[in-house]
């Protein structure tokens, strides 16, 4: 009996052994894990009111002719890591239907869509596992804007573009950022919902999750346009975490059971499924007739239903399908001409934000028509 | 041969056969900088797993540690802001990890709530007060805050030769709690109520301070887990711990930890969440898409939980007829 | 909760004091060890235990029956420290004691064993015994000195034990033995046994009664309850007998008798109570086994019972008596040969046997009998839901008819269906059990240790109900290691043997020390061989 727990022992001993034995010599890379990259890094002060202008400090690159390192784009096999914060939920169908439909004209390439499952530990997992494996480009949907800090500057480092995309920015110095507008689409939201509004009344907010950094929310940017320019009180502002509907259906019930009939006069959400949450709560209170304007964000099929049908007055149209086409072009461009933050230099992330426009009740017919949400049948069941 | 160690042989084994399959068909599996990286992604989970072990091995179930890491963790975070030495936030840490599972401890011993819905609930508690703590802008918005670069917490998401120093605390804190479980009689007492508590009773062994004491070590492992990791992560989003309970709970399970109680220790715990992560790690160099993920975790504590059952069956089947 | 774990017990520690306190000094207070006057105890205005005058020796065996309800395990509780007395006196080796709790008890030297032994499984022997009293330096345990001690211990008393065997897989004699030395390893010095053999073979019963004799004769007291006076009568040096309460009468080893015990435990002669035997057998309800076998219990069983008829099946446990019933019932499922009732093949479905009139009380009431968290009616009532539901539906007011006829008829008490089933006594879960199928129209009923574990009074009602029962033409099939009970209640007796049938007794030639034989393998001349 105490000869086979000792034999145990030593197998665990010689595994261990084996596996940092038979290895090979740490590789040395060029980043340590106190790889400081410049200030800009975790200073989280409030972002500037405005957009950040596309395409600025990009100014290593020689412009036209192909860096070192890049890649035949046409022939070499490209392998793109796709991560995001979850592959349930109707913007991540989108996304893959927009990427995958451009990469069949690259049989080469392959997409490797990758689930965090909310766990900001395991998208620095998947970060690095992206780079041990040497793939050509990372897609990021961030869900801690610190926590892949390192992960990040070692995936730059060694020659793997990083791209964050829609959700938190990651403050360190990375190849690109590409989000909607949301600041500037969320004062644009207040604008028009006022519009239909009039210049009085209350407002609710029901904002993105709590961990992103307020320069780049939808929801401050509305904020800021009411409180600087109309006499609409807001009297609620709840981060969803998660973007989640029925996160968002509970805390919009919440809201109504504090304030009585009359007392809301519009709700304003920062994405489709967070509308669809307030949509059902005020339906399951009974309250659908009190004339609750909502505006949504995103214009998911949903929404724009909603908005021909009356239920909804508005939202900003953020045309998922072209962007993430889009950007499926913009990384190949990367990988051909080698391009990352470190070869370009950057002392910023270049950020490339697509301003959306308002939908309502007018123009709805004709942005079904062309939205990217319809070009497959099968995606709206319709 | 004891089947203890029989068990512990197989899972040390199906460990191996992992790591040699993934070796001969991934050329990127078996070098130093994946199973250092390997190493590192395990130690969080593995950490909360050992705490885990002492409860489930006392016969209860912690489903706190999730809220309780991430309340741990936004509170080192705020205390590193604050310009606290390192090691005194860990310790920190570690304290205020054994205060909430003192709270545990209180509500299933004195309120006499059952495991499951006390730490449920207090799962629930913890995670709300985590928003409490969070950092708000000036608009009261949350939002979310980095360790400084300056904080010495950030000392602690080094390595040494490339291992880091999580892998290394978790392996000495592993050989630890096998030794106080297997050698002093606060161990002896948690596997006696795990295995019957009425009997244990009777002996003289105080049911209430054995779990009362279960429950704060667990505590203690889980808020080291976290220190570490946020100080690894650069910040402790408000998520960090969100279902680790019950990762925590499949790795006991897989690494033979069985959920009644009475059976088990540390280094099963540290079995499992290895096997896991080994997997997953592994796994990845196949590009699996994710949702196998999910079906090949659920089948494995499904064939380990069965494996368990039949194997004890057959071990007690086997001794008893030799008995006779 | 006193914290014990820096403690060295004198008895579990110190391996070098030898076991000198071995032989209990037998001259001092005429060898009484343990000496209750008068105790007095009531619960709620309930007198359980009146004007009891008890007393044990050292070096004897003092065996304690009664009926459930007696008293017999309060008086227990209350010599252990369990509950407190009202009122009497207790002494022990002469002096006067309080007994306020278990750690007074053991102070004292008094250890008791129950049923369900009180052993961790997942712990080993040596940790078992030392648990709460561990050899320890701040909570480090010396594990080499406490093995050595139970080593020395196992020698000393001559046990078959391996000190770092895990509980969980030894055998339930060898778990019982552990449970002992663990009382003697505290230095006991009147160990209290509750039904020691209950979950032990012949053979492990018979170890045990000479380790128990082993005991004895070093000193030690042994108080021993049993129901089962076979025991009693090999092993008592004195015998008490309690009844409502209160201490009917001591009898000395030469004056045990069945029947003088049974009339002191009932109060009344049951010497008139005897089973006539079947009255008339019914040719054309027949249950005929051929050839059957299953797995490795069972190897070519052939037998016929009729109806009107009581069948005891005997053998040892492990003969296969047990798994021929099962598998007639469709628990078990057979590997070979028929089973026909009245010439159509009997179901392997116990569905559909239930339907066609089969019952089965099963061998082990807590694991397959009763269903302890529900109450008393639905116990009943489970296995007639044909009869009280239709289109799914049970009819409540029939349900309740049901169940109160059944508790009225077989005296189950307390008579309250809606008392859980589980906190009734041993006696009345098994009468609720056999209410579940005897409120049937059954045309087979098969029987596993129909009467273990209830009082003799019941005993009597239940053979009463069983006679009647074959008397309207059921086939009854009894399983008993209860040889008194085979003897009384059978009309015919088919003993088993290593899965097949060895030897056949009819009512007039079935004694008990035949029945012994054949299950042991001995032909004798009551029996016809098979």
């Amino acid at each position: 009996m105490r000869r086979m727990k000792i034999i145990a022992m030593l197998l665990v001993l010689v595994m261990a052994v084996g596996f940092i034995a038979s290895c090979d010599k740490p590789k040395e890379t060029t980043n340590t894990s106190n790889n400081d990259n410049t200030a800009s890094n975790n200073d989280n002060s409030a972002g500037a009111p405005a957009d950040p202008t596309a395409s600025s400090g990009s100014s290593g690159s020689t412009g036209t002719g192909a860096l070192p390192g890049g890649k035949n784009i046409y022939e070499d096999p490209i392998k793109i890591s796709v991560i995001s914060i979850s592959t349930a939920g109707i913007v991540n169908r989108m996304y893959q239907m927009a990427l995958n439909d451009q990469a069949v004209r690259y049989p080469n390439v392959i997409l490797d869509y990758k689930d965090a499952e909310y766990d900001p530990s395991k998208q620095v997992t998947l970060i690095e596992e992206a780079i041990t494996q040497k793939y050509d480009c990372i897609i990021l949907e961030c869900m801690d804007p610190v926590g892949v800090n390192e992960a990040i500057d070692k995936a730059e480092a060694a020659g793997i573009p990083v791209i964050s995309t829609n959700a938190a920015e990651p403050f360190t110095v990375h190849s690109l950022h590409v989000a909607g507008a949301d600041y500037s689409s969320g004062w644009k939201g207040g604008e028009e919902l006022v519009k239909l509004a009039g210049n009085e009344g209350t407002a609710v907010v029901l904002d993105c999750p709590a961990s992103f950094k307020p320069g780049a929310r939808m929801g401050t940017g509305f904020e800021d346009y009411i409180t600087q320019n109309t006499n609409i009180r807001l009297i609620e502002q709840i981060p969803i975490e998660n973007w989640d509907a029925a996160v968002a259906q509970t805390s919009m019930r919440d809201v109504l059971t504090k304030y009585g009939p009359g007392e809301i006069t519009m709700v304003y959400c920062s994405s489709g499924d967070i509308a669809n949450g307030a949509m059902n709560a005020i339906d399951a209170a009974g309250r659908a007739d009190e004339g609750i304007l909502i505006w949504g964000f995103m214009g998911y099929p949903m929404e724009l239903e909603a908005i021909r049908d009356g239920r909804m007055a508005g939202t900003m149209f953020s045309d998922t399908y072209t962007q993430y086409a889009a950007l499926f072009y913009i990384a190949l461009n990367h990988i051909a001409t080698g391009l990352t933050s470190i070869t370009g230099g950057y002392t910023a992330t270049p950020a490339i934000e697509q301003p959306m426009f308002p939908v309502t009740k007018d123009n709805v017919d004709d942005v079904m028509a062309f939205s990217g949400w319809y070009m497959t049948k099968s995606m709206n069941g319709k | 041969m004891a089947s203890k160690t029989i068990r512990r042989m197989i899972s040390i084994g199906l460990l191996l056969i992992m790591v040699i399959i993934f070796s001969i068909s991934s050329d990127v599996f078996l070098n130093f900088g994946n199973i250092a990286n390997l190493l590192k992604d395990s130690a969080y989970l593995g950490l909360i797993a050992i705490g885990m072990a002492f409860v489930i091995i006392g016969g209860g179930v912690d489903l706190s540690a999730g809220g309780m890491a991430c309340l741990v963790g936004i509170l080192c975070v705020r205390m590193s802001t604050m310009g606290l030495n390192g090691f005194l936030i860990v310790l920190a840490g570690v304290i205020l990890g054994m205060l909430c599972g003192f709270i545990n401890a209180l509500f299933v011993t004195r309120v006499k709530l059952t495991e499951f819905v006390a730490t449920l609930a207090l799962g629930f508690v913890y995670s709300g007060l985590t928003l409490i703590f969070a950092f708000r802008d000036d608009r009261g918005t949350i939002t979310s805050v980095a360790i400084p670069k300056w904080s010495s917490l950030r000392a602690f998401a080094g390595n040494v030769g490339g291992i880091f120093y999580i892998t290394i605390v978790w392996i000495v804190v592993a050989v630890i709690a096998y030794i106080v479980l297997t050698r002093t009689t606060f161990g002896l007492h948690t596997y006696s109520i795990g295995s019957h508590a009425k009997s244990a009773q009777m002996s003289g062994v105080n049911n209430d301070r054995i779990k009362m004491l279960g429950y704060i070590i667990c505590g203690a492992c889980v808020g080291l887990a976290v220190v570490l990791q946020a100080s690894l992560l650069g910040s402790s989003p408000l998520n960090i711990g969100s279902g680790y309970e019950f990762q925590a709970i499949a790795a006991c399970v897989v690494g033979g930890v069985v959920l009644g109680g009475g059976k088990g220790d540390p280094i099963s715990a540290l079995v499992g969440a290895l096997f896991f992560k080994t997997l997953m790690n592994g796994l990845y160099k196949f590009g699996l898409a994710t949702s196998w993920e999910y079906i090949l975790q659920g089948g494995i504590i499904v064939v380990a939980t069965v494996f368990d059952a039949v194997f004890n069956r057959a071990t007690s089947k086997r001794l008893l007829a030799r008995a006779q | 909760m006193e914290d014990r774990t820096d403690k060295t017990y004198e008895g579990a520690g110190g391996a070098e004091n030898g076991n000198q306190n071995d032989t209990v000094n037998t001259e001092a207070n005429d060898g009484v060890f343990l000496e209750a006057k008068g105790i007095y105890k009531q619960f709620s205005g309930v007198t359980v235990l009146e004007d009891a005058d008890f007393s044990v020796n050292c070096g004897e065996v003092h065996a304690l029956m009664g009926e459930n309800g007696a008293g017999k395990s309060t008086l227990i509780k209350i010599i252990t420290g369990v509950y407190t007395k009202d009122a009497g006196e207790l002494y022990v080796e002469g002096k006067s004691v309080e007994i306020h709790n278990r750690q007074d008890a053991r102070n004292l030297g008094i250890q008791v064993i129950y049923q369900e032994l009180s052993l961790i499984p997942a712990l080993t022997v040596t940790e078992n015994i030392f648990l709460g009293a561990e050899t320890a330096k701040h909570g480090w345990m010396d594990k080499k000195a406490m093995r050595e001690r139970v080593q020395s211990l196992i020698e000393h008393y001559g046990f078959d034990l391996d000190p770092d065997a895990v509980v969980d897989t030894m055998g339930m004699a060898k778990r019982q033995m552990a449970e002992i030395l663990k009382a003697l390893a505290f230095k006991a010095k009147l160990i209290i046994m509750d039904e020691p053999t209950s979950s032990l073979s012949a053979a492990e019963s018979e170890k045990l009664f000479e380790t128990i004799d082993g005991l004895r004769n070093r000193g030690a007291g042994i108080l021993y309850i049993s129901h089962r006076l076979d025991e009693v009568y090999r092993l008592s040096d004195r015998l008490t007998v309690m009844r409502d309460g209160k201490i009917v009468g001591v009898l000395k080893k030469g004056e045990i008798d069945p029947h003088t015990v049974t009339t002191m435990m009932i109060g009344r002669d049951v010497a008139g109570d005897e089973d006539k035997g079947a009255t008339k057998r019914y040719e054309d309800h027949w249950l005929e086994v051929k050839n059957l076998s299953y797995s490795h219990m069972l190897k070519d069983v052939n037998f016929t019972a009729y109806g009107g008829e009581i069948l005891g099946i005997g053998g040892l446990v492990g003969s296969g008596r047990t798994e021929l019933i099962r598998c007639i019932y469709g628990a078990a499922k057979r590997s070979g040969g028929t089973i026909m009732l009245d010439g159509k093949p009997v179901s392997r479905s116990i569905r559909r046997n239930i339907r066609n009139g089969f019952g089965y009380v099963p061998e082990d009431r807590h694991a397959e009998g009763l269903v302890p968290l529900l109450n008393v009616e639905k116990n009943i009532t489970i296995a007639s839901y044909d009869k009280l539901s239709s289109a799914s539906l049970v009819n409540r007011r029939k349900e309740i008819a049901w169940a109160d006829k059944a508790i009225k008829d077989y005296d189950i008490r307390p008579p309250m269906r809606t008392l859980a089933a589980g906190s009734l006594s041993g006696g009345n879960q098994q009468k609720t059990i056999l209410g579940r199928w005897l409120s049937r129209d059954l045309r087979l009923l098969l029987l596993d240790e129909p009467t273990v574990g209830v009082d003799v009074g019941v005993k009597m009602d239940l053979y009463r109900l069983l006679r009647e029962f074959a008397d309207n033409g059921a086939i009854v099939v009894m399983v008993s290691s209860d040889l008194a009970e085979l003897v009384y209640l059978s009309d015919r007796v088919l003993v088993m043997r290593d899965g097949r049938f060895f030897e056949e007794f009819t009512r007039g030639n079935i004694t008990q020390e035949s029945l012994l034989l054949a299950a042991s393998g001995v032909h004798t001349e009551e029996g016809m061989s098979l």
